[in-house]
């Protein structure tokens, strides 16, 4: 058993096998030869804490055991993405509202979760596809801050963005 | 202070204070080099104009994406405007480039002038027969100079 201990002092106590799902977790256990990790990045700041950790703690949960990735490779890294298709319990997962699923990504980016990281990438890329820059910056509370400079250039590049 | 200069401070400040707003976007929690992972996650076959979409959404956007010079080393060659802009953007990242024999290549002379002095270039195998044209000269045993070994895989389209 592993003891994960936040910095807002919350205590999580999870099998080994579910915490090495976590590269960062794992890593730092086997270098310090400790059974307690502290995931600095999961220190309250300006958003909740227990909240998103509880959710990775989860996918952790539900994968555990299962092989991880590895990046020898980098064709097969970039295969890897492109190919990700989000399974049935992943996508009941991920389906969150946008502050969760940026927290996620937050953390498995962190811990260094890189199939969650995959999940969620996947997801935005996959809320983006085929969508116009305003739909876009709807979808994401965004506005337009380009100069009329750049919305000239943007001009331009429309102009040969639609060839193949 | 003339009125042009007060009305293009007023419009930059209201520029700066929307650029502002959106550093505070929930989406833009993510860092930079998360969120330029996205389009690698997305089909091979749009990913070409969802790419170019999402460097038109916001000037934050605009610099992720196009300062990420892997996004930028597939190429169609289609248009010169386009090879221009990936060839700046692939920075020295070794480029894959793909003709598109069947189309209208009165612009390859031009393109391919372009892509010779990429430092990232080499000499391309033509796996699907003989290469176009445009490329022999750079590729005869004779041609073996300087330009030849800065030429890349400029190879068929895969499709044709």
């Amino acid at each position: 058993m592993v003891l994960l201990v936040t910095s807002d002092n919350k205590n999580f106590v999870v099998d080994r096998e579910v915490a090495d799902r976590s590269v960062f977790v794992k890593n730092t256990l086997e270098a310090r030869g400790l059974s307690i990790a502290t995931p600095p990045m999961l220190n309250g700041g300006c958003f909740e804490l227990t909240s998103p950790f509880l959710q990775v703690l989860e996918y952790c949960q539900h994968h555990r055991g299962e092989p991880l990735p590895t990046t020898d490779d980098a064709n097969a890294d970039e295969n890897r993405k492109r190919t990700t298709d989000i399974g049935e319990w992943d996508r009941k997962f991920i389906t969150v509202d946008h502050e969760m699923l940026f927290e996620i990504i937050l953390a498995a980016n962190y811990l260094d979760i890189k199939p969650l990281l995959d999940v969620g990438c996947k997801t935005i890329g996959n809320m983006v596809k085929g969508k116009s820059p305003e739909e876009v910056r709807k979808l994401f509370d965004i506005v337009n801050d380009f100069t009329p400079e750049e919305e000239a250039q943007i001009k331009k590049e429309n102009e040969w963005a639609e060839d193949p | 202070m003339g009125y042009a200069e007060v009305l293009q401070d007023t419009s930059e400040i209201h520029r700066l204070l929307l650029s502002l707003r959106n550093s505070f976007a929930p989406v833009n929690r993510i860092p930079p080099e998360v969120l330029s992972l996205i389009p690698d996650y997305c089909d091979k076959d749009d990913l070409d104009q969802d790419l170019i979409k999402l460097t038109h959404v916001c000037r934050g956007w605009r610099d992720t994406f196009t300062s990420r010079s892997s996004l930028w080393t597939k190429l169609y060659f289609t248009n010169i405007d386009k090879t221009r802009t990936y060839i700046r953007r692939s920075q020295s990242s070794p480029m894959q480039i793909y003709l598109i024999d069947d189309q209208n290549t009165g612009y390859l002379d031009d393109a391919v002038s372009l892509v010779i002095p990429h430092p990232s270039t080499q000499i391309p195998d033509c796996p699907h027969g003989s290469p176009p044209r445009h490329l022999q000269p750079f590729l005869l045993p004779d041609a073996a100079s300087r330009e030849a070994r800065y030429l890349s895989a400029l190879l068929p389209h895969p499709n044709h």
